[in-house]
């Protein structure tokens, strides 16, 4: 489902974040992300995602490469793909609901669809009750239920959730963690970013490591 | 219904966004409003000038004075060959007459009473059936080659040279227009720039849910659209007010010299709405282009 063939990145000023860094992750795998702060985590997601550009190598989705797709082509491919961030990209001037509309919007749902379906994803994140308040009001756990709602509303092929437990106590991180567990069983092909030891133990989910912009074997 | 859903979505929000900051918003607009007003207002009253050009060219006469010495005999020489020469009225005025309405102008009595002479020449006024101010000027320039004739005064040549002046200030007017058109879109560029600032969190996720340009682009040029449709509509109410109020008192000054402001057409008023809004568009237009392009990068 997802290909990269030897990808680099190297951002203007010269600073390499990826080197040749060649996988492959099947549909309905769940995959971790692991390595130091600096190892190219967040640059190798932000670049399955199509949110940057590699400067060398290719990137296939479902056998479309990224990189053979016109700038007005890009959006259409965010949309097979949930995002979850740490610092969750939450609008804080916008209610619950509408956060979560957002995508469905974007994607030209209609207004009933986009209430029936946002319900349905705040429910399973157990924020159903809280649909009318501003995400400032909510707990950081909270917050980051209400990133994974936005991110499942749309119903991707793809979660990518880039230190998603970063900012979170113990408690809260192993109830995301078993949401995404949930959301792998389903089908949903998961790639998480960590540098948690902890998140990933027990989960038998495939490792993949980077150390300073390469892959680790 | 989905397409109209959300556009209304980015239209109600764009309509709260411009609210919620109703002093600034209100300001805006009417310095819009004032900016777009002041050319208008001037080109309708230089209009009104041109009418009167126009009218004055159109009643061109020519003065052809005979010399003082001139005899009865050449003043009949004179009738004939302008006769031949001359398609139109032909006026004369002889030099006693032309003294005696000279003596009835209070500020020449005293004068034309002590004169031992009569310094009056007999005057012929030509006035053409067409209005052909080149064939007039023709005619004028063998007229002046008589030897009999003193001097031929083309009446057109002040007033030409007052359409002259009328037209070159409609191009200083267009030209005004141009350069507030040109900082109309910078302001608008520059605001649009600022509710881009603004929301641009909402821009960073709303691309990363996957939102086209376009999506991204709407609610600013809707923004723009208001913004230039009520700052049109305020230069619009300006112009209304000026004609209804201000030209009571400025119309009886230009009376006398033969100029009347016509009241605007329905052309002129929509002018500088339609102007406004174009303006802005193009500025809210140009400003997120740009800031996605930027982001795209």
């Amino acid at each position: 489902m997802i290909e990269t063939e030897q990808i680099s990145k190297r951002y203007p000023g010269g600073h390499q974040a990826l080197k040749n860094v060649s996988l492959s992750i099947q549909e309905g795998e769940m995959v971790f992300l692991t390595g130091h702060s600096g190892a190219g985590k967040s640059t190798l997601m932000k670049l399955i995602g199509g949110i940057e550009r590699a400067t060398s190598g290719s990137i296939a989705i479902n056998g479309t490469k990224i990189s053979n797709l016109t700038r007005s082509a890009l959006p259409y491919l965010r949309r097979n793909f949930g995002f979850v961030f740490q610092d969750n990209k939450l609008l804080l001037d916008r209610s619950v609901f509408h956060n979560v509309a957002l995508p469905l919007l974007i994607s030209g749902f209609s207004k009933t669809e986009i209430t029936t379906r946002v319900r349905a994803a705040l429910d399973k994140v157990g924020l159903l009750e809280k649909e009318g308040l501003s995400p400032v009001t909510l707990s950081g756990g909270e917050q980051q239920r209400l990133c994974i709602a936005r991110a499942i509303v749309n119903k991707p092929a793809i979660l990518l959730a880039d230190e998603p437990t970063g900012n979170l106590d113990p408690g809260y991180a192993a109830d995301i963690v078993a949401m995404f567990r949930a959301f792998n069983r389903v089908g949903v092909t998961v790639v998480i970013a960590t540098h948690d030891p902890a998140m990933i133990q027990g989960l038998g989910a495939r490792i993949i490591s980077l150390k300073q912009g390469e892959l680790q074997e | 219904m989905n397409w109209f859903y959300i556009r209304f979505s980015a239209f109600s929000d764009s309509i709260s966004r411009f609210f919620r900051q109703p002093i600034t918003s209100l300001l805006h607009i009417l310095g819009m409003g004032i900016a777009l007003s002041i050319p208008m207002g001037c080109y309708m009253l230089l209009d009104g000038a041109d009418q009167f050009s126009r009218k004055l060219n159109n009643s061109t006469q020519l003065n052809v004075f005979l010399t003082t010495e001139a005899s009865d005999e050449t003043v009949k020489t004179a009738q004939t060959q302008l006769e031949e020469l001359f398609d139109g009225d032909i006026k004369f005025i002889d030099r006693e007459q032309g003294l005696s309405e000279l003596s009835k102008n209070p500020e020449f009595s005293e004068l034309v009473a002590n004169l031992d002479t009569n310094p009056i020449p007999h005057l012929f006024v030509l006035t053409p059936n067409q209005n052909d101010p080149q064939r007039l000027l023709s005619i004028a320039q063998i007229i002046e080659n008589w030897t009999f004739v003193e001097e031929v005064r083309f009446d057109a040549d002040w007033a030409g040279k007052l359409e002259s002046f009328v037209k070159l200030s409609k191009i200083l007017v267009m030209l005004v227009v141009l350069l507030i058109g040109l900082g109309f879109v910078a302001s608008i560029f520059t605001t649009i720039q600022l509710q881009i600032t603004i929301r641009k969190d909402e821009i960073e996720v709303a691309r990363l849910v996957g939102a086209t340009g376009r999506f991204i682009r709407r609610p600013f040029l809707y923004y723009g659209f208001i913004q230039g449709l009520l700052g049109g509509l305020c230069a619009v109410f300006i112009i209304f007010l000026g004609m209804k109020y201000g030209l009571k008192s400025i119309q009886p000054m230009l009376e006398p010299l033969g100029i009347f402001i016509r009241k605007p057409s329905l052309l002129t008023l929509a002018a500088p709405l339609i102007l406004s809004v174009s303006l802005s568009l193009l500025g809210a237009w140009l400003s997120s282009n740009n800031h996605l392009r930027k982001i795209d990068s």
